[in-house]
């Protein structure tokens, strides 16, 4: 009687007079029945055991029929428009043959239709099967009885609106809600102004919900979402998240179109648009702004294109599951990454555009993860565009850029508008550091081996190892840690960087591969928790792709264990979890590297070791003179190497032109830096400032929120991200379009499924029921 | 449990209520008709008790239809009227005096000069005001009454909806300062 599921429960064709005559019918048989059975009992009276059972049976009967109806009756005056239908019939096309043309629409299924989850499409052929065996079917009458007056609380394959596309495809493309995504960057100095497009498209022939799971950049700070219906342009509006979402389902029960961003880590996002009818497009324009990595004299922007698969560890339920497309619910976590199985491909693809103001002419400039056509338009700007041929978003796009003369020096950027003044400082190590010899070293490489490196990035990850082991000089020591379900190591404690040693420690390291879970915590424990040696620096590197859905758990264990260590993250891989990566070496008060697909290992590690052979300012303190400041983040000031700025951002509470000095220690002794402080007047307006400051400001409060029991912090980001019309955990854009309802139900909700990132093993990262 | 122990206390009632039923048994058969009106007793009580629940699972889910029924959306056009002078600025505050809605979203006006979707004051939002802002420094401006945004709401009771138009500055493409009228309507519903 799955076919009595109320999402799925549809009135028979049959007429009231038919169904009159049937019930009428179905009496006379029940009363001859009754007959017979109370002659052969011998018994006519009511109250003997016949007659018990005769009334029981009425009044069972009398009362689940009261039961049924006044239930029926509280659901149909709340969601009489609320029954999703479980079918996707795809619009017919150039590529859907007569059979697929030949379909059931949405509107014909009640009669005679079988209900299709799934759709085959194998050589552009179109197939439509069945996936529940009780299935009404044609010239079967059903009569609701009931209907789920909340489709959410049914099991997860059968969710209203749960039911997927599915498809079989042999190297074909899959028609998907998602059919664009279209970016267009403006970067002037380290500030990216990006504005990106999603255009989605409902190719069925019933309204469907799309929800699409993608990645932005941790540190973007999202102040505008607008949704575009036609030629109407609906500006949507930050709220608190629950409001914003109750929002949106009131919405979507009454047919109106709607959007929802929500967050659901600092880099993944969920976009929601309800009621788009068939053929129609909706599209959904997200800004934000970004602050660009400046390493050794490269400005670098990222926009990253899908969100890698996640590892969750047993019994969590709030992290970020990677299922094969079709699978909703495979993973029981609270957000789920669908992604294409091997061999498909979505009709999703992306268009990118950067153009560049580098306020001096541009040296150089290099793309390596993708095929980009570039466009000089004068010696300080330059236009670059993503190749036709490169556009499956399936890897994090970089672009690196370096601008001529000297290197940068260290500054001040201020700003106002009517809330506050704002300042943006960045800290460049002096040229004198890079004349100083390095301490003896203790390093820790704690190499992640679990399913999602199997391949490439494992391969990758052993060749920069491996570079490192040889760059050791005699008076370091060093120590080899791989983790995926469990961590070993090469020995209990750290060995001296003998050539015995390092050989033995080779071996080792050729021995390991990819597989399995990613218990990163027990690599942390594992690196973090043997006894230091004082006479060395303890530098911990991480070379990992960062899939893991317990972000907050492994930060706040760094936080907890971390000592004099300073933690080097290394991201291995061409979708990373830059989030985590990132948050790892601020925590850790190091720094972070990424190395893609198409870098040198061995390159990359010697430049890490070419950065540490260098001393750090350490200890740094400011003195920021007669200006008044507030609110500086980050909070704890980080070590300053040799090739990587420090920005703080913080507020300007007032005070008049100073220097500001910045004093730190070196391994010689202590250093200061003096940096003139310009006037709030003289300050060039930077419209970007307020909401770069709100988002830091959000980023330290979520990240003292990691280790300290302060139930306000919550409360506080909030506060922040709706003052400022931000993003956050706890904030969310809605739009809806009121003037019009769409007819018919809210329709079937459809994930928009995506690659798995290039190089990523789909075998041992994906999670199939 | 305790609802379980209170269903079972329930049914006891009833059943001693079905009990009632044993005064009219003659003596010989007291033993047969005790059982079975102790039998039917309890039955009774499970169906009474049965079809409390049953109602009152009607009852909550009518509550919440009716509570989801009363939302509604609507959508506010906003109007300016700059009489003979063309608009190239203005600033407006759009307040729900009564409490009774949400802003969901804005709209851009009619003409291509204010077709963008305003921008809004985020602090302001919080307390369903709205300071919408926008120019225009092209050649084609409006003059006269032209719809410069429309406001999309949630309406989240039966009360009659109250709002609130102010115009905070107009001005014109060389930035002075003109003279306008704001005003709203309520659109009705395709």
């Amino acid at each position: 009687m799955k076919s009595f599921n109320g999402a799925r429960a549809f009135l028979s064709a049959a007429s009231h007079k038919d169904l009159a005559l049937q019930r009428r019918k179905s009496a006379k048989l029940f009363r001859s029945r009754r007959g017979q059975e109370c002659a052969r009992s011998g018994s006519s009276s009511v109250s003997g055991p016949c007659g018990l059972v005769r009334r029981s049976w009425r009044r069972w009967l009398l009362v689940l029929c009261l039961a049924l109806l006044s239930t029926t009756i509280g659901s149909m005056v709340s969601g009489c428009k609320k029954a999703s239908p479980a079918y996707l019939t795809p619009l017919p096309s150039g590529r859907v043959d007569s059979a697929a043309e030949s379909a059931p629409s949405q509107d014909a299924l009640p009669r005679g239709g079988k209900p299709m989850r799934e759709m085959g499409v194998t050589e552009g052929v179109a197939k439509l099967r069945p996936i529940l065996a009780a299935t009404p079917i044609t010239g079967e009458e059903l009569w609701v009885i009931a209907r789920g007056s909340e489709p959410k609380s049914e099991a997860p394959e059968d969710q209203a609106g749960s039911g997927e596309l599915m498809a079989e495809i042999e190297g074909k493309e899959i028609p998907m809600p998602l059919k664009h995504t279209d970016v267009r960057v403006f970067v002037s100095g380290y500030i990216g102004s990006v504005q990106v497009k999603q255009q989605f498209l409902n190719p069925y022939s019933s309204k469907i919900e799309a929800v699409y799971v993608f990645p932005l950049p941790h540190n973007a700070a999202i102040n505008e979402f607008i949704m575009t219906i036609g030629e109407r342009r609906i500006r949507g509006i930050i709220r608190e998240r629950q409001e914003a979402e109750q929002i949106y389902q009131v919405a979507k029960r009454q047919g109106h179109v709607a959007s929802l961003l929500t967050e659901e880590r600092p880099n993944i996002f969920t976009q929601s648009v309800a009621n788009i009818e068939p053929g129609r497009e909706i599209d959904v324009d997200i800004h934000y702004f970004q602050t660009l990595e400046y390493v050794d004299g490269w400005y670098e922007f990222v926009f990253p294109m899908v969100v890698g698969p996640r590892f969750n560890p047993p019994g969590m339920t709030a992290g970020v599951g990677a299922v094969a497309r079709g699978q909703p619910g495979a993973s029981g976590q609270s957000t789920e990454v669908h992604y294409l199985k091997r061999g498909e491909r979505s009709t999703h693809d992306i268009s990118l555009t950067v153009d560049v103001d580098g306020g001096v002419p541009i040296e150089e400039l290099e793309c390596k993860t993708h095929q980009v056509t570039r466009e000089a338009i004068l010696p300080e700007r330059i236009s670059v565009s993503l190749s036709p041929a490169d556009r499956l978003p399936n890897r994090d796009f970089v672009l690196r850029y370096r601008v001529a003369g000297e290197q940068i020096k260290s500054s001040l950027l201020t700003s106002r508008d009517e809330r506050s003044g704002y300042f943006t400082l960045m800290l460049y190590p002096p040229k004198e550091l890079e004349n100083l010899g390095r301490q003896p070293l203790e390093l820790v490489f704690v190499l992640d081996c679990s399913g999602s490196m199997s391949g490439r990035p494992i391969r990758e990850a052993k060749a920069a190892v491996e570079r490192g082991l040889r760059l050791l000089q005699p008076g370091d020591s060093f120590q080899l840690i791989n983790f995926s379900e469990t961590a070993s190591q090469l020995g209990p404690e750290p060995l001296s960087a003998t050539p015995q040693n390092v050989q033995h420690a080779l071996r080792y390291l050729h021995s390991l591969e990819g597989e399995g879970g990613t218990m990163m915590l027990e690599g942390i424990k594992a690196a973090l928790d043997f006894p230091h040696d004082p006479e060395r620096l303890r530098f911990v590197c991480f070379l990992t792709d960062g899939y893991i859905g317990n972000e907050t758990e492994i930060l706040s264990e760094i936080h907890r264990r971390l000592g004099p260590a300073r933690i080097f993250s290394f991201g291995i891989g061409s979708a990373l979890n830059r989030n985590l990566l990132d948050h790892m070496a601020q925590i850790g008060r190091g720094a972070v590297a990424y190395l893609g697909p198409h870098d040198d290992a061995a390159k990359f590690m010697e430049d890490f070791f070419a950065r540490i052979s260098h001393p750090a300012l350490t200890d740094l303190a400011i003195d920021w003179g007669a200006l008044q400041v507030a609110e500086v983040f980050p909070q704890q000031l980080p070590d300053l190497f040799v090739g990587r700025p420090v920005i703080l951002t913080g507020r300007i509470t007032g005070g008049a032109e100073s220097l500001i000095r910045v004093t730190g220690k070196m391994a010689n002794g202590p250093m200061q830096l003096e940096i003139p402080c310009p006037t709030l007047a003289d300050s060039t307006p930077q419209p970007w400032l307020p909401s770069a400051w709100a988002r830091m400001k959000i980023a330290e409060l979520a990240k003292r929120s990691l280790y300290e029991p302060n139930r306000k912090l919550p409360e506080q980001i909030r506060q922040v991200a709706l003052d400022y019309g931000l993003m956050s955990a706890f904030t969310a854009f809605v739009a809806v379009d009121s003037t019009r309802k769409s007819a018919g139900s809210e329709g079937t909700t459809v994930p928009a499924a995506v690659p798995v990132p290039d190089g990523v093993n789909y075998d041992t990262t994906v999670k199939e029921k | 449990m305790r609802c379980l122990w209170a269903i079972f206390k329930l049914a006891g009632a009833c059943s001693r209520w079905g009990l009632a039923g044993l005064k009219t048994c003659d003596t010989a058969d007291r033993n047969v008709c005790a059982t079975e009106a102790g039998v039917r007793a309890m039955r009774r009580g499970c169906l009474i008790v049965a079809a409390f629940f049953g109602l009152a699972a009607g009852l909550f889910a009518q509550e919440t239809a009716t509570e989801e029924g009363r939302v509604r959306f609507c959508a506010v056009d906003i109007y300016v009227d700059s009489k003979a002078s063309p608009l190239a600025a203005y600033q407006l505050e759009f307040t729900v005096t009564n409490g009774v809605a949400k802003i969901v979203g804005i709209e851009g006006g009619e003409h291509v000069a204010f077709h963008e979707p305003p921008f809004y004051d985020p602090k302001a939002m919080q307390h369903e005001r709205v300071i919408l802002a926008a120019f225009n420094t092209g050649d084609q401006l409006p003059s006269g009454k032209t719809r410069v945004a429309t406001i999309h709401l949630q309406v989240t009771n039966s009360l009659p909806l109250q709002c609130e138009l102010k115009l905070q500055a107009a001005g014109n493409s060389a930035g002075a300062r003109i003279a306008a009228e704001v005003s709203f309507e309520e659109r009705k519903p395709e």
